[in-house]
């Protein structure tokens, strides 16, 4: 009997590329399967997805040798719009797959281009909407959601059309634990029910394991692993908390603090309330909390982005209103979730050097401290490489030598691990821990449980823009019911080393 | 305040308005403010555009960047009447640059025609979703595909601007100065380059996403929601449209006279 879906590549190469992007591809894909593709970065897992959607060859030219076969229909014989219906294709930002002004008329977007009627088209965003669990959001404007929510609003614009084969990319990366759970359990339940066939790329097919049937691993453009299995990777090699007795670093001089802060938005959204946080010199804080619990708001206080409406911000014993931001920023380092936001520069090592410019440093400083920085992130040899040649995570880490070209003091980093695979993380993380080490206090805002449970030294959890607990990592196992209660589930990270 | 705010539903009176009839208004008064002379109705125009906003709720805040733009163009156009205006008596002398008493009058007209013109366009963007556009290009026979770029740049800019201001943020964060204009013209290409490529893949993304949901699958689509027009809406609009072409009448046979 013909499987389901049918995949044969036995070549996806794109102009101007040296290898290939797919290699010897074959996959078949039976109805009703949950299939979970990971993998290190460039290792074709999105050119995969393309070719799924028909997106290679139709959008994106590239040469292909081989069909991919979804029921009777061959996907290079159908335009686009044509493939629409048959499968459903989720990308990683959610924002850029919003196109209407409100949520009712975006899920409504699909249906609508098939030239429903409009009775069976209300009947569709009503139905979709109460799958993803937002009822009565019609009328929402895609900007005023969450992260969450218009991750679930490209589900039900996705789910509107009642495509038979759902593909995704990534589409949980950017969420909270919560957040996460809630996106995979109702595509589990999608799949059991036997509506669709999903095939999903997750940097962490652990937590897909009450859901997925079956695991892809790829390298280099070819599918290395196929089991009912998720790979094993991890734990991180940091020193998990449940083996921390006691607090492995004794805190040193206060680094930075601040005292009763409280910011609002202009638009009137609460930021932080009445937060006192205190960051010490060799220790990695961990600042934690649901989104929109105010973690990098609290976070940009450090450097000066914002600036509290009552309260006291104080650097390296001095309290901010008195230091220039640009000096400030000398002093403490900021590196964002997205690397994108700021790399520029038409080469690895002047992106690196563009802090160093601004401080009119002599340029045999600039070139000493660019090389080390490149060194330590393992972009030396890369130096003359355009940063958008290199990977998301490379980026990442092009994005963290180009803070610590600076010598900040401290260290903030944002979600700096979002999106990247296990030893993209692992690569970050370590740096961040040498920072540690080296005597800088270093503020890490994060979701990850494990990073926290791994790497930090002391956790700050928030809820609802204000400091809940504060605590060493090693008194983690003794406060896991009050964390569940504010979001912040660690039992599994206790589990797997408990076991 | 974002400069490009999304319009979004106030629970008044003005969401039950056709676009047309929004569109009318708008356009009566831009004739008004290029036809009438009189100065006291022109002072009455742009005040009748911001008390009619309120009254439909739109909040004084979302007027603030328009007026900031008016005050500063409305000083250039006396600057440079001041400069060049030779009507009427010498008030002051500045050194060589003489102030005529003639100069501020035409200034003063230009500014509330100006006024009345720019808010009377905000306020319809501000009070008109994007999709009543496209519904009501869509009704002129303008096909679809181009009908919802409409919507799809309203959806876009506001998400564009979040996106420059995280870029600025992240520029600053590595230290790079943008408090005055040197600095500000300096920090460009630091700035743009990234914002470019975000748009680009955006535009990349978006136009994948949308493709993939069908746009273009037939040359009619289905829209969620119709236009529907009052009998007293028609009313308003032609008596609008009766005022408007009066107007105009009456300018073009002051012209001949």
């Amino acid at each position: 009997m013909e499987p389901f879906v049918e995949v044969f590549l036995k070549k996806v190469a794109f102009p101007g590329d040296e290898k290939p992007a797919l290699s010897g591809i074959e996959l078949r894909i039976e109805k009703g399967e949950f299939i979970v593709i990971t993998g290190p970065a460039a290792s074709g897992k999105s050119v995969l997805c393309h070719c799924l959607t028909g997106a290679v060859p139709h959008f994106y030219p590239a040469f292909q040798d081989g069909f991919v076969r979804i029921g009777d229909t061959v996907l290079s014989e159908l335009s686009l719009p044509r493939i629409a219906g048959k499968v459903g294709y989720m990308m990683q930002d959610p924002q850029n797959q919003l196109f209407s002004t409100t949520v009712g008329e975006d899920v409504a977007f699909g249906p609508g281009n098939m030239g429903l009627p409009r009775r069976e088209v209300r009947k569709r965003v009503r139905e979709a909407l109460e799958f993803v669990g937002l009822s009565g959001f019609e009328n929402r404007l895609p900007e005023t959601l969450s992260g969450g929510e218009a991750q679930r609003v490209v589900l039900a614009g996705v789910f509107s059309l009642k495509p038979e084969f759902l593909v995704l990319d990534q589409p949980a990366a950017e969420l909270d634990p919560a957040g996460r759970k809630d996106i995979y359990d109702r595509l589990g339940e999608l799949s059991r029910s036997g509506k669709s066939t999903i095939i999903m790329v997750s940097e962490r097919p652990e937590e897909l394991v009450q859901h997925a049937n079956r695991y892809l691993v790829m390298e280099e453009g070819r599918i290395v692993r196929d089991s009912s299995s998720p790979p094993v990777q991890g734990p991180y090699p940091g020193i998990p908390a449940i083996f921390r007795k006691k607090q492995t670093v004794e805190p040193g001089q206060e680094a930075a603090s601040l005292e009763n802060c409280t910011y609002t938005y202009p638009d009137g959204r609460a930021g932080c309330l009445d937060t006192d946080l205190r960051l010490f010199r060799g220790q990695m804080v961990a600042l934690m909390g649901l989104n929109g619990s105010g973690k990098t708001t609290v976070a940009k206080h450090f450097n000066g982005l914002l600036r509290p409406a009552s309260g006291t911000v104080r650097v390296l014993g001095r309290e901010i209103s008195d230091i220039d931001l640009h000096i400030l920023c000398r002093k403490v380092g900021f590196l964002f979730q997205n690397p994108d936001f700021q790399i520029f520069a038409g080469t690895v090592e002047e992106e690196a050097a563009f802090g160093l410019k601004i401080q009119r440093l002599p340029p045999e400083q600039i070139t000493d401290r660019v090389e080390d920085v490149l060194k330590g992130a393992g972009l030396l040899q890369m130096r003359k490489v355009h940063p958008h040649r290199l990977s998301r995570g490379q980026r990442q880490m092009l994005a963290l030598a180009s803070v610590l070209a600076a010598e900040p003091e401290i260290v903030i980093a944002d979600e700096p691990t979002a999106g990247l695979n296990y030893s993209q993380t692992c690569q970050i993380m370590d740096n961040l821990a040498r920072l540690a080490d080296e005597g800088k206090a270093v503020l890490l805002v994060t979701h990850d449980v494990m990073l926290t449970a791994c790497y930090a030294h002391r956790l700050v959890a928030m809820h609802r823009h204000r400091v809940q607990l504060d605590l060493p990592v090693s008194q983690l196992p003794v406060y896991t019911t009050e964390l569940q209660k504010i979001g912040l589930d660690f039992s599994p990270a206790f589990a797997g080393w408990s076991a | 305040m974002a400069l490009f705010e999304s319009c979004r539903p106030r629970g008044t009176w003005i969401d039950q308005l056709d676009p047309r009839t929004k569109l009318a208004w708008m356009g009566l008064m831009t004739i008004l403010a290029l036809t009438v002379s009189d100065i006291k109705i022109l002072v009455f125009l742009p005040l009748t555009v911001l008390a009619s906003g309120l009254a439909a709720g739109l909040p004084f805040r979302s007027f603030k960047h328009p007026l900031l733009i008016l005050i500063f163009t409305g000083v250039q156009i006396v600057i440079l009447q001041v400069l060049f205006s030779t009507e009427g008596q010498v008030v002051a002398a500045l050194g060589p640059v003489k102030v005529f008493s003639g100069a501020f009058s035409p200034a003063w007209e230009a500014f509330l025609r100006l006024s009345a013109m720019m808010l009377a366009t905000m306020q319809f963007l501000r009070w008109t979703p994007p999709e009543d556009l496209t519904l009501w290009l869509v009704t002129t026979r303008v096909p679809y595909r181009y009908a919802m770029l409409v919507g799809l740049a309203m959806r876009f800019l506001p998400l564009m601007e979040q996106e420059l201001g995280a870029i600025m943020e992240s520029q600053r964060s590595r230290g790079l100065p943008m408090k005055n204009i040197r600095q500000k013209i300096k920090s460009l290409i630091p700035v743009a380059l990234p914002f470019l490529y975000r748009s680009f893949r955006r535009a990349n993304e978006t136009a994948l996403a949308m493709e993939l949901r069908g746009f273009g699958y037939n040359s009619r689509r289905t829209f969620l929601r119709q236009l529907n027009i009052t009998l007293a809406e028609i009313i308003a609009i032609v008596l609008m449209g009766t005022v408007a072409t009066w107007n105009i009448w009456l300018k073009i046979e002051s012209l001949w006279l």
